[in-house]
């Protein structure tokens, strides 16, 4: 379940990556992160959240200040 | 510089009638075009580009001056910053090619970002995967490197040194000259610009435009509305900054459907047919008329390459409207010929130069005294 949720995630960044879709990588990666935080592996989702914080950042998206909120909630940002 | 001997600079010095020019290492020699980088340009102010690069908010525009890499924004509040290119994590270029940003430059190798006010935002994973901090990260210490910057007649100016006199004191004596047109200027991007990259060092470019004894010769096209005897020198006595040349015989001739761009407003009847072109040492060449403007900005590029950055302006929004389109291409190609004129002979100058009997050359003492300016105060800086 985890492996093949995994591969969706990864497939779906990696065409977000090949089209430069920022607001789709933002998308994907705060899924990634969602997901890895429901397995309480905080490590990882954060990695992902901090990818999609500079994807937001980069794009002005208007999740940018949520995101970081998160990071910083988890002492990740400041 | 060493070898340079100060008899020959001596010889500089001297009055018109009786100077040379400068000397053929201040055109052909490496070791002079490094200490002129350091002491013409980086200690001073001089010109980087068109505010009208930055035509939007949030865009930025590279440029690279004696290999420093510089990077020019715009920010969301239209303030222009100059910052060095330069990731402080890796030293990695951050901006290759000019583009629009939304207010963050993200550096490409690892990700860390800069906001256009040079604050660094995040240095991703900087502590380790998901950690974006670090005990011995101090985001405030690591903002981008910035340089005192300015701007007149459309043209963005930087210090490099840090500690050139005010920019006032820099532009003062052309600013009074020229309060006429302190004014906003307005700007077509897609049409209104172009560059020329040419195989001489960045004085002659100078020299060449400073100077109306070539216009018959070389541009026998201006004889027709801009004869050499209209012509008059402009030398900087009060600020020793620019020199130039101006005619009082300047008519638009651009198009044959009648229509004339708008002139700016409140000038006084001097402008009516008159236009002066000025180079403001080190390196950007100004152009005035009743109805546009135009800089050229001079990059040096090597002791024998230099490449021109030339951006027209006009005097109302309408003026820079598609319905003016036309005729804004007219201009521009009216001007890019002209330039292009100019070729020959800076490159001519350039290659004349690495024959070793040349002597700096003979200034006429009636038609050089622009080029005889600049070049004294070339030597007042060595």
């Amino acid at each position: 379940m985890i492996a093949s949720s995994q591969k969706h995630i990864d497939d779906t960044l990696l065409y977000a990556h090949e089209t430069d879709d920022y607001a789709r990588l933002v998308e994907g990666y705060q899924i990634a992160s969602e997901f890895f935080l429901m397995q309480r592996d905080v490590d990882r989702a954060c990695f992902y959240l901090t990818q999609a914080y500079v994807y937001a950042l980069v794009s002005d998206h208007e999740k940018k200040d949520d995101i970081n909120a998160i990071l910083c909630q988890y002492g990740r940002n400041s | 510089m060493k070898h340079i001997i100060k008899d020959t600079l001596a010889n500089v010095r001297q009055t018109i009638n009786k100077a040379r020019g400068l000397p053929n290492d201040f055109y052909t020699s490496q070791e002079v075009f490094a200490y002129e980088k350091e002491n013409f340009f980086f200690k001073g102010w001089f010109a980087v580009c068109s505010r009208h690069k930055l035509s939007v908010p949030g865009a930025v525009y590279p440029i690279t001056f004696f290999d420093l890499p510089l990077l020019v924004v715009r920010d969301k509040d239209d303030v222009i910053r100059v910052f060095q290119n330069t990731c402080r994590h890796r030293g990695m270029i951050l901006v290759d090619e000019p583009t629009k940003t939304n207010g963050i430059v993200r550096c490409p190798y690892h990700s860390w970002c800069y906001s256009l006010s040079g604050e660094l935002r995040i240095s991703p994973h900087v502590g380790g995967p998901g950690k974006n901090v670090h005990e011995d990260m101090c985001k405030e210490d690591l903002g981008l490197f910035s340089f005192r910057c300015q701007e007149y007649m459309g043209v963005v100016f930087v210090n490099i040194s840090g500690d050139a006199p005010d920019f006032e004191e820099y532009i003062g004596s052309l600013k009074k000259k020229w309060h006429e047109f302190q004014r906003p200027l307005y700007y077509a991007e897609q049409d209104s610009s172009f560059t020329l990259n040419i195989d001489c060092n960045w004085k002659l470019a100078v020299e060449n435009y400073c100077e109306s004894y070539h216009l018959p010769w070389v541009h026998p096209g201006l004889n027709s509305y801009s004869r050499l005897e209209d012509h008059y020198d402009i030398i900087d006595e009060e600020g020793h900054r620019f020199s130039g040349q101006g005619t009082h015989f300047y008519q638009p001739t651009v198009g044959e459907d009648g229509k004339k761009f708008d002139i700016f407003p409140a000038l006084s009847s001097q402008w009516d047919k008159a236009a002066e072109y000025i180079a403001l040492y080190p390196n950007v060449l100004f152009g005035v008329h009743k109805d546009h403007v135009f800089s050229i900005v001079l990059q040096p590029i090597s002791e024998s390459k230099t490449c021109e950055h030339i951006d027209i302006y006009y005097a109302s929004e309408e003026m820079v409207s598609d319905e003016w389109k036309e005729k804004r291409k007219a201009n521009c190609k009216l001007w890019k010929d002209i330039f292009e004129e100019d070729i020959f002979v800076v490159e001519g100058m350039q290659r004349g130069r690495y024959g070793p009997l040349f002597d700096g050359g003979k200034f006429s003492p009636a038609m050089d005294n622009a080029t005889h300016f600049f070049h004294r105060w070339v030597v007042s800086r060595v």
